[in-house]
């Protein structure tokens, strides 16, 4: 966590992975992925991770330092998440997740369908939780969610574009 | 062999999804369980996907078909009554591939075939079409078929084509090259028209019983090309008093 000293109060903005909840960090990657101005996402994801709105009078030097200090990624995958008392696994092939032709067609379902929360879907998914699961949003948090995420995105890109062409044929 | 309901399926498929469109081809074509395939990656499903074509053969249309040991017999598109070409527009003019299996089950019957006599086909209004259409969807083969409703869909646009009485005279009309007042008149009659379709069949089983509801079944099972040729002229001996009384 950073805190943002101004004068007469202090913002906090959560800024490693671990702090991150899953509505957050689905927040933060539609940012990503919508906004086109550097200044914009940045302000943005600020307003996601901070827990004061006054974040806006910081300077423009104090924007780069705090974007300097976001740690929103992670590369390890863990094997099991624990949500209250139960603990769900996913299936491996070595030592990256199971992502069979059944998985990838149904991820490639929930990213058309859902595009702006398909991240909690494809968790549920791999890790075969139920989506009303209590505690979910805070047990999911970005660094257990990421690695999943971008490994996903990289193996869907990998075959999309070529899979478009021969059905667009 | 694909089945109607296979045929379907793939008519179906959401292209927004690649990966489950080529799964759902590659297994309905190659006539495999969907599960079979999870577990080869993405080049082998291509392969598989381009070593699967299928094509619709409208050559390959046959007169009789077998569904569950009962043989249906195609009927002759000029026998159908107003009836059927009723509940034909009905399941053609809203996505005839979703209702293929209706369309069979009107356009082909249970017959009695005897030496040297014509077919005698069975009561149409005694069909329980929804019942028929089930077993056809299930165990149809498409090609068996797909012919025989390229051949009705194209006798139907010829109906259209020879009675004048369909023709609303707006065709020619391009509203994009209308303005102001003609683009309001255009309006008003494509709306009307809209209107007037609605209520078309109806129009026509009054105007043929000249308003007794106790005729309409009789006339609903009367040949199309009767009631039509009977539309016709009633509408040019209306027309020829109205310019006669002007």
């Amino acid at each position: 966590m950073i805190e943002l000293n101004f004068k007469d109060y202090t913002v906090k903005v959560k800024n490693e992975a671990s702090e991150i909840t899953l509505d957050e960090l689905i927040k933060v990657t539609n940012v990503f992925r919508d906004e086109k101005s550097n200044i914009k996402i940045w302000y943005n994801i600020l307003d996601i991770l901070s827990d004061d709105e006054r974040y806006v009078n910081m300077s423009d030097d104090s924007l780069f330092d705090v974007v300097g200090k976001l740690r929103i990624n992670s590369e390890e995958f863990l094997n099991d998440i624990k949500i209250g008392d139960n603990t769900y696994s996913c299936e491996f092939d070595g030592d990256k997740p199971r992502l069979n032709l059944f998985y990838l067609s149904e991820l490639e379902d929930f990213i058309n369908k859902n595009p702006d929360a398909w991240i909690k879907d494809a968790i549920c998914l791999l890790f075969k939780i139920d989506k009303n699961t209590k505690g979910i949003n805070e047990a999911l948090t970005a660094d257990i969610v990421i690695p999943y995420i971008n490994y996903i995105n990289d193996k869907l890109t990998t075959n999309f574009s070529k899979l478009k062409d021969l059905l667009s044929e | 062999m694909m089945m109607i309901k296979d045929y379907i399926s793939i008519s179906q498929i959401d292209t927004n999804s690649s990966i489950k469109s080529l799964m759902l081809y590659v297994s309905v074509v190659n006539n495999i369980p969907i599960e079979d395939l999870y577990e080869i990656d993405i080049d082998s499903l291509v392969e598989r996907y381009n070593n699967s074509p299928f094509d619709l053969d409208s050559s390959a249309s046959k007169k009789a078909i077998e569904i569950f040991g009962n043989t249906l017999y195609k009927v002759e598109c000029n026998s159908i009554t107003l009836g059927e070409f009723i509940d034909m527009e009905h399941y053609i003019s809203e996505d005839w591939i979703s209702n293929i299996s209706e369309i069979v089950a009107i356009l082909y019957r249970i017959a009695e075939k005897e030496p040297l006599k014509k077919l005698k086909y069975e009561e149409y209004s005694e069909i329980n079409i929804d019942e028929r259409a089930k077993l056809i969807f299930d165990g149809v083969n498409i090609n068996d078929i797909y012919g025989s409703i390229i051949e009705y869909v194209e006798w139907r646009s010829n109906i259209f084509n020879s009675y004048t009485f369909w023709d609303d005279g707006l065709d020619d009309i391009d509203p994009d090259e209308l303005e102001g007042e003609e683009k309001e008149i255009y309006d008003e009659e494509i709306e009307r028209m809209g209107i007037s379709r609605k209520n078309m069949w109806e129009d026509i089983l009054s105007m043929v019983s000249d308003g007794d509801v106790t005729k309409y079944n009789d006339i609903l099972g009367t040949n199309i090309f009767l009631v039509f040729n009977t539309v016709a002229r009633k509408i040019s001996d209306s027309r020829k008093i109205n310019n006669s009384n002007k």
